[in-house]
């Protein structure tokens, strides 16, 4: 499957090493919440990145970037005009449909907010197929809070529970600090009838999980998106091995208790 | 506001008291002295200052600061509806060990930190039950800090 070329039309800088790229798409891209495309900075390389648009827009196709090596520092640079390769759309999306008609939860930690902003997105524009709606992000600052202006709005809903989190904050900040697991135990959902989808780095991911059991949601109602290094995106590299899984072909998005087992080892 | 003469009842209803046997909050209930609401940046109390209150939060966030000659206070950790605020009452010296902010208009049932020690040295099975509830929230509290010490979401790990 070789890179298409998209232009680039739009970029917002979220954070200080984050931006957002719109990219056209006049016929349409359709993808489900959760998956991924390979973009390509032509020359450079390819980087496995998440999609973080709105599924019900499809004509603009939007990814999130942050800068943490040579390809996503050259994704940062694009601007308007700008072209990049895009192949996609990759991997198992969030379970929107078994969420219908449950309370639907969502933990995010840090960067992990963009991935799953589709979900947010399909979950707000058709509200009333769910229950509560809970969301539930944690990020390193004030200053590294990705999307701060769209979840005033989404704060802002009377159908919506939306708690924010930071680890670290100068006084005078006005909101909550602290781990985001600690915005669990008193979240307003039934874990009799929830669905979790998690997403951040792994060490979040884990003790997330463990808060959520505690709440008294089951592992199988429990989501996790993983992490790993993908390069072909189809499954045949084993750049992104997850014991017997591939996590660009069988994944991101895992069932917590298909995994459990190798969240514990190691080096798998 | 909890009604004056119904502490018990609004102890039953706090979360950190959760699943305690009726007669030992009626005997907590005894070390209540009031409740309280507290404005907005008003300060609850400071660093070295004599701990003598605990403070079961009913609404409202607060933070907990730390101070360091010549930089900006640091909000270490924010505490809401349904929590404790303050155990250093519970240990000698008896001194808090950080600033305390409201950072939202916040109310909380006030107890007294000397005549709770005194009532679970007397009652051993009250002071099993607190006892358990406060190393539970330490360990949470410990555990939490541990992660926000971990920085995982800077991009380096």
């Amino acid at each position: 499957m070789a890179p298409i070329p998209f232009e680039v039309t739009g970029r917002t800088q979220d954070t200080y090493d984050t931006v957002t790229i719109e990219l056209a798409a006049p016929g349409g891209f359709e993808f489900r919440p959760g998956q991924f495309n390979m973009l390509y900075p032509f020359g450079i390389g390819e980087s496995a990145i998440s999609i973080s648009g709105d599924p019900d827009q499809p004509e603009r196709l939007v990814h999130t970037i942050r800068k943490v090596g040579a390809v996503t520092t050259a994704l940062h640079a694009l601007r308007p005009g700008d072209q990049v390769g895009v192949r996609g759309p990759f991997g198992v999306p969030w379970p929107m449909e078994a969420a219908e008609g449950k309370d639907l939860v969502i933990v995010a930690g840090g960067i992990g907010i963009a991935p799953v902003r589709p979900a947010i997105y399909e979950a707000l524009n058709h509200r009333e197929r769910f229950k509560e709606f809970v969301l539930l992000y944690g990020a390193r600052s004030p200053q590294d809070l990705v999307f701060a202006d769209e979840i005033k709005e989404w704060r802002g809903r009377f159908d919506a529970e939306v708690g924010v989190t930071v680890d670290a904050a100068d006084a005078g900040y006005r909101g909550s600090v602290g781990v985001v697991t600690r915005l669990i135990p008193s979240a307003p959902f039934d874990p009799e009838t929830s669905i979790a989808f998690v997403i951040g780095p792994e060490i979040m991911m884990r003790f997330t999980v463990a808060e959520l059991l505690k709440r008294g949601i089951a592992e199988d109602r429990i989501y996790l998106s993983m992490e790993r290094n993908m390069q072909c995106a189809v499954g045949f590299c084993g750049h992104c091995q997850f014991g017997k899984l591939f996590v660009c072909r069988d994944g991101a998005v895992f069932r917590y208790d298909t995994v459990r087992g190798y969240l514990d080892v190691r080096e798998v | 506001m909890p009604d004056s003469g119904d502490y018990a009842a609004e102890l039953q209803r706090h979360p950190f008291m959760a699943g305690m046997a009726p007669e030992l909050i009626e005997r907590m209930a005894g070390c209540v002295i009031g409740s309280t609401r507290w404005e907005e940046d008003e300060v609850i109390f400071r660093s070295g200052g004599a701990a003598e209150r605990c403070y079961l939060v009913l609404s409202g966030e607060i933070a907990l600061e730390v101070y360091s000659p010549g930089s900006r206070p640091r909000i270490v950790l924010t505490i809401s509806r349904g929590e404790v605020l303050g155990w250093s009452w519970l240990f000698e010296p008896y001194r808090w060990a950080f600033d305390a902010k409201v950072m939202t208009p916040a109310e909380a049932l006030v107890l007294d930190g000397e005549a709770i020690r005194n009532c679970i040295v007397e009652h051993k099975d009250l002071g099993y039950e607190v006892m358990s509830r406060f190393a539970r929230l330490i360990v949470d509290r410990l555990q939490a800090t541990r992660l926000q010490l971990l920085d995982f979401y800077a991009s380096n790990t």
